[in-house]
Order: C-alpha cells, then sequence, then structure tokens
C-alpha cells in the first residue's frame, strides 16, 4: 500500500531535516577535530614526505615516541612516500605549493633540491629551532644545514667522498694506500695493480658516467656553474668544472680504468665481485649495494678517503639528504623537535642509528662501539668517514641544479666521445643551451 | 494497435518531449565532462604555459616564443628529435613487414599450428614494458645471450654507437607481435572466394599479394603505420631502461635519449613552460606525419 501524498511529503521532510543535522554534527566533529591539532597541547598528528620506503621514518617517529615520551605526548605522526625517487617527490611538492594544500610538515630532500626551495622563500628558517642542537652535530653536518648562510634544514645522511679498494689484491700488488695521494699516485698505483694482475682496474668509467663521478670532483675543487651577481651561468668557462672533465678524460686514457663499463649495468656488478673492478671512487653510499654485489668479499674491500683527483681536496656526493619544514608547515616547532631529537641528539640518534644503519652526525657518537663495527668493513668505515668529514665540502649547488645536471652529462658524454683533449667547446655549448632555456637560475 | 500491443509488452507513459531530447546529452555528458576536465582543458591550459617560465608554483613570468626558439636551438633537441625518428624509421620495416609475413604464414595452409604460433608471437607485447628492458638489459649485457651466441664483443648498453641499436632489437622484439595480431584480423577480413579465384585464374602466391591482399589490406596498413607513427614518437620507457641505467638521475644517454627525455626532464628541473612547449612540438610532428600518412594511403575512389 502507498502512503497518501501528504504522509510521504512528511516523511521525506523527516528524511531530509535527519540529514541535515547529521551533515552539521559531522562538520562539528570534523572542526573539533582541526581545532585541537591546531593547539599547542592537544593532539597534534605531524605529516612527512619522503620518497621509496617509508619504513626509515616510521622507525625513526617510533624511537622520538619511546626516548621522549614527553616531547612526543600526544603526537602522530603519517609518513607519506610520494613515489620511487626523489624527483617523485620533489614533483608532489611543487604540485602542494602550487594549490596551498596538504604541505607536509617535514619534507625529505637530496640537497641539491635546496637551493631552488630555499631562493623562493617556501622553506622554514631553522636556526631558532635547531640552535640547542647544533653544538652536537659534526662540522659536515652543520655546513649540509645551510644554504647561502642561512640554516634550511636538518641533516639525515653527509654523503663523503670515499675510496673502495680491494685489500687483499692491493697488497699483493704492493700498493700502500696511504701514499697513494694524487692524480698521477692514483695512475701509478693502478699501473702497479695491472702488472700483477692484468684484468683488474682501479676504477670504471664508461662514456657515459654516472653524474656523481665528475660531481664528486666539482664539489672538491671550488667549482661552479653559475653566478648570482650577476645572475648567469658561467660553466663554459669555469675552471673547476672544466678539470674535473679533464680529469674524467685523462683517467679514462690512462689504462688502468675500466672503459667499458658504466655505473648499475649487470656488467658492473659483475666485475666488483671478480675483481675486475678492485677499486672504486666513490660515496658513503655505497656499501649498500657492495654488500649485495660482492658478500663473499667480506673483509677483502677496504675504504680510505679519496686521493686528490681533477685538483679536489674532498668534497662531497650531492652534499647529502636533509629534512626541511615548508614555511607553510602547521607544526613546526614540533616538527624540528622531533628532527633535532632523533638526528642530532645522542639519545635519539643513537636509537635511530641502530635500526637505519647510518652513519650518525653527532660527534659524540663518531667513536661509539655499538655503531662504528660495520658488518662488512669492520670499523673501517667510520674511520674512513671521519676522516673524510674533515674535508667535507658542499658543492656550490644553485636552483638550476637538475637542469644543469641533464645539460652537463649530454656535455661530458660528447666530450668523452670526441678526440678533443679539452672540454671547453662542449661545456660552452652546456653555457649556451642553459642560458637559452633557463636565462637566470636564481630566479623562480 | 500499437507497437507495444503488438509485441506483447506491458503499457508504458510516453516520455516528456524534452526528455527525449536531453536524453542522448546525458548518456555522453561524462564522456565530455572528462574529456574537458582531463584533456582538453589541460591542453588549452599547456599551449598558455608553452609561453612562460613556471616552475610549478610562485609567479608566471610571459616569455613569448623564447621556448620555442630555445629548443629549436639546443643541439641536445636536435639529437633527441633524430634519435626518436631513429627509433621509429630502423624499426619500421623489419616489424610491420615481418608482422605482415608471419600473419600470412599464420593465415596460409603452411602452418599447421597457428592456435600454437598466435599466443608464442604476442607474449612479448603482455610483457610489461620495464619488465622487458629489464630482462633486455641482461640479454644484451656484455656476457649476455646475443654476445655469447653470435660470438660478438658489442657493448650494447655503453657504446653510443651501438645502444641505439639495441634499443632497435627490443622494439622489434615487443612489437612484432602486436602488429602480427593486427595484419591477421585484417588477413582474416579477406574472403578466400576472392583468393581461390585469383588462384583459379593462374596467379602466382606474390601476384596474388600484390593485387589483392595489399590492396585490401590498406586500411589495416594504414592503421598500423599511424599507430606506430604515434607510439614511436611518444617513446619512453624502452629506451631509458634498457641503456638509461637503474642509478642514472637523466635516463639515456644523449646518443640514445628520445625526445620524450626533453618534457621529462624540464618538469624534473621545473621548467613546465619549456616541458610544455616540447609537447607541443611534438603534438604538430605526430599531426603533420598523420596527416601525409592518411594523405598517402587513403582509399581511391
Amino acid at each position: 500500500m502507498t502512503p497518501p501524498p501528504s504522509r510521504l511529503r512528511h516523511t521525506l521532510r523527516g528524511v531530509l531535516a535527519f540529514s541535515a543535522c547529521a551533515v552539521l554534527a559531522a562538520s562539528a566533529l570534523t572542526a573539533c577535530g582541526s581545532d585541537d591539532e591546531g593547539a599547542g597541547g592537544g593532539n597534534v598528528e605531524l605529516t612527512l614526505q619522503v620518497w621509496g620506503d617509508t619504513k626509515y621514518a616510521e622507525d625513526q617517529f617510533k624511537v622520538y615516541q619511546e626516548q621522549y615520551p614527553d616531547q612526543s605526548k600526544g603526537q602522530t605522526m603519517k609518513v607519506l612516500s610520494a613515489g620511487k625517487t626523489d624527483t617523485d617527490s620533489i614533483n608532489k611538492f611543487r604540485l602542494e605549493l602550487s594549490s596551498g594544500k596538504d604541505i607536509p610538515d617535514i619534507l625529505q630532500l637530496n640537497y641539491s633540491w635546496v637551493p631552488e626551495f630555499a631562493e623562493a622563500g617556501v622553506l622554514s628558517d631553522v636556526k631558532t629551532l635547531a640552535d640547542p642542537f647544533l653544538p652536537n652535530v659534526s662540522q659536515a653536518a652543520q655546513r649540509l644545514m645551510q644554504y647561502d648562510g642561512k640554516y634550511v634544514a636538518f641533516p639525515y645522511e653527509v654523503k663523503s667522498k670515499l675510496w673502495y679498494y680491494r685489500k687483499d689484491l692491493f697488497q699483493q700488488a704492493g700498493i700502500d694506500i696511504t701514499q697513494v695521494k694524487t692524480q698521477a699516485d692514483f695512475v701509478a698505483a693502478g699501473q702497479k695493480l695491472k702488472a700483477k694482475f692484468p684484468k683488474s682496474n682501479v676504477w670504471n668509467l664508461g662514456t657515459n658516467p654516472a653524474t656523481y663521478d665528475w660531481q664528486m670532483i666539482a664539489a672538491g675543487n671550488g667549482a661552479k656553474y653559475a653566478t648570482k651577481s650577476p645572475c648567469a651561468f658561467v660553466v663554459g668557462t669555469d675552471p673547476g668544472t672544466a678539470q674535473a672533465f679533464k680529469a674524467i678524460k685523462d683517467l679514462r686514457n690512462s689504462g688502468v680504468v675500466e672503459t667499458k663499463i658504466d655505473d648499475w649495468t649487470p656488467e658492473w656488478q659483475t666485475a666488483l665481485a671478480d675483481g675486475t673492478i678492485a677499486s672504486t671512487l666513490n660515496a658513503s653510499w655505497f656499501p649498500a649495494f657492495l654488500t649485495q654485489y660482492a658478500p663473499d668479499l667480506k673483509g677483502k674491500w677496504g675504504v680510505t678517503t679519496w686521493p686528490e683527483i681533477g685538483g679536489a681536496v674532498g668534497g662531497s656526493e650531492s652534499a647529502g639528504s636533509v629534512f626541511v619544514i615548508p614555511a607553510k608547515s602547521k607544526h613546526k616547532k614540533e616538527a624540528a623537535e622531533f628532527l633535532g631529537r632523533t638526528l642530532m641528539d645522542a639519545k635519539g640518534t643513537k636509537a635511530f642509528a641502530k635500526i637505519g644503519g647510518y652513519v650518525p652526525n653527532v660527534i659524540a657518537l663518531q667513536d661509539d662501539p655499538e655503531l662504528t663495527n660495520h658488518p662488512y668493513f669492520g670499523t673501517e668505515l667510520s674511520t674512513a668517514f671521519k676522516a673524510a668529514d674533515k674535508d667535507y665540502k658542499v658543492f656550490a649547488f644553485d636552483p638550476a641544479a637538475n637542469k644543469e645536471q641533464v645539460a652537463l652529462s649530454n656535455a661530458m658524454t660528447k666530450y668523452l666521445t670526441s678526440n678533443d683533449a679539452e672540454p671547453t667547446t662542449y661545456l660552452k655549448a652546456a653555457q649556451d643551451e642553459l642560458t637559452a632555456q633557463v636565462g637566470c637560475p636564481f630566479k623562480s | 494497435m500499437t507497437l507495444h500491443h503488438q509485441t506483447g509488452g506491458p503499457a508504458r507513459a510516453r516520455a516528456p518531449k524534452w526528455l527525449d531530447r536531453l536524453a542522448p546529452y546525458g548518456f555522453i555528458a561524462p564522456f565530455v565532462v572528462s574529456f574537458a576536465l582531463f584533456f582538453a582543458i589541460p591542453s588549452i591550459v599547456s599551449i598558455g604555459l608553452s609561453f612562460t617560465r613556471y616552475s610549478g608554483y610562485g609567479p608566471v613570468e610571459w616569455v613569448g616564443l623564447r621556448n620555442y626558439r630555445s629548443l629549436l636551438d639546443s643541439p641536445n633537441f636536435h639529437q633527441s628529435v633524430l634519435n626518436t625518428l631513429f627509433y621509429w624509421l630502423v624499426p619500421l620495416v623489419p616489424m610491420l613487414g615481418g608482422a605482415f609475413l608471419l600473419a600470412m604464414v599464420v593465415r596460409s595452409k603452411l602452418t599447421r599450428w597457428g592456435r600454437i604460433y598466435k599466443p608464442l608471437l604476442f607474449i612479448p607485447q603482455v610483457m610489461a614494458p620495464v619488465a622487458a628492458g629489464l630482462v633486455w638489459r641482461v640479454i644484451l649485457s656484455g656476457n649476455g645471450v646475443v654476445n655469447s651466441v653470435f660470438g660478438l664483443d658489442v657493448n650494447w648498453l655503453g657504446d653510443p654507437d651501438a645502444m641505439k641499436w639495441g634499443v632497435v632489437l627490443l622494439l622489434v622484439w615487443r612489437g612484432l607481435g602486436w602488429y602480427f595480431v593486427v595484419f591477421l584480423a585484417g588477413l582474416t577480413s579477406i574472403p578466400n572466394d576472392l583468393l581461390e579465384a585469383a588462384e583459379m585464374d593462374g596467379t602466382t602466391a606474390w601476384q596474388r599479394v600484390r593485387h589483392v591482399v595489399l590492396p585490401l589490406m590498406r586500411p589495416i596498413v594504414l592503421f598500423a603505420l599511424v599507430i606506430d607513427t604515434i607510439a614511436s614518437l611518444q617513446l619512453f620507457t624502452e629506451p631509458n631502461l634498457l641503456v638509461g641505467g637503474a642509478g642514472s638521475t637523466t635516463g639515456a644517454p644523449p646518443s640514445a635519449a628520445p625526445v620524450m627525455n626533453q618534457i621529462i626532464t624540464n618538469i624534473s628541473g621545473g621548467q613546465f613552460g619549456l616541458a610544455a612547449a616540447v609537447g607541443w612540438l611534438m603534438f604538430i610532428a605526430i599531426a603533420v606525419f598523420s596527416v601525409v600518412q592518411f594523405r598517402l594511403f587513403r582509399e581511391e575512389r
């Protein structure tokens, strides 16, 4: 039986009224929730954007909660992975900045991206927030926190330049690693190695060397790609960049470097395990891969600091990775407290480093036996890391770093496959292209 | 007698006239709205974007034709265009020709187990491009299958002269099955009577292919060519995975990078105006090539 029209209208009115009340009640509850977040002592949900696996960031927050229950009281953390690579995360952050929505409280970055966002004024100045923790960390970590003299980041991974070599083969070839101090010494060591082991090489540099190979040299010899005032690209005439390019070509022509194998190829992995590549000039992140490629050579690979290559004394590989607090973060203070405690304070950093397996930046922990005994390298890794810290330098990155990397990679390949001894033509071409496409690199 | 009485269906009140008129629009509305929102409007915006300098946030600066000029003057852009043309034109004949031949063989009486060959030839197409790229990295490595079987010492993944040929091998391997299926479908639509009549007239196999099969396959060949052109000009995954390297920040090296890399690297570098300009140059290229192909292959009336 169908209800009469008046009754139907009445029923519909009731349904509508109930729905309206429900919507209002839900809105009120939502509003209450956001009010709570805004208040200092209430529940706070921090958001942290990373790339790749979220596990380490989640562990980092667990450590914070366990070690600092008072500071972390009422706090939760939402860790968001923005994609597989740091570029995915950057693209997402740009969208967040563009819309003004969902801007995370903390963002993980490779340092090379910092200039773009620092110049655009979208990062918080963290000097005051990080001040209590600053004396705890190494000079390298403090340098990693800065851009253009301002503290804009919290240090996570200082990426030092390290030289990995086969101790057993070097010893049999009669090479004293402590005496290898210059590029000429390095080539001489390679010749000694080849005399004993003809198939072994001291490095691998294919025709498309990884960007970090020459960037690590440029980071230590004062090279720069652009100047702020006047705002222009100068890479075409920069002596440091030319020296880095030339060093790569000279080493490829020295006869002691494998020239057919590029990094990240299947041959590279095999060559690291079978002695074809008996040494490699790389960075502090390399053990994570070497231990996978050559697990049976545990104890046979050693590690030390780089010799002077291409006029570079010290330097770094892309400086490192950092955490920044966006200027529009809703919980700057809480975010800074979390980062400071877990990355720059001995108690929290030790607990996090034990889980995360990274080399801590806190000075008091650099000799801690619980953290310095690497399962593959023993104590050699932390000793080399400490030594590299002394000459740690950050490359003069500018906001066009990504574009420069691509242009210079192209220039490097063309230079290496040419008969030219000097890279000037190729660097000038890269400068012209950058000038035409970007204009002023410091303008966002 | 009304229709519903004839069909025996229940009597229904006729819908208002305005509803009759609006109903078709209602049906196409979801597509039109989503097309406008996710394609047409962004495309129009991207035309405007291509005349600006914009990093994805912050101020937008009008730069006129500077993005287009700088791209057309760029040696790296020229190189990537040449690479893309290489990836389009070099595999074209072996891939489409090979697929056509295979389809002819499978369709003919020569092959007994057509049902086995069809899925076998199509398997590479089913494989994800990423997986295919990674597998071919191993196949083309120094000690890989290709070098070992043919006794070669070619650095497929590192030598600037060889790496593009490695990509071509991968493209042919992947594309062959797809075009095989396309051509097989086209061949199936050709009536057997026609071919038998031609055979009874005393024609040779080649004459039948040349004067009967190929003219009837013209629309299918045109379809395959246009699809291949669009896919080739938009090529990205295969060269970057095969010769780019897992840890590479810049993808394939300049000697092997396709033009799509110009878009990706400009987006990564926060050069949205340049990326949009590359996109529109690619659009123009695809449009021109497609029109030319349609003109050349259109059916004579």
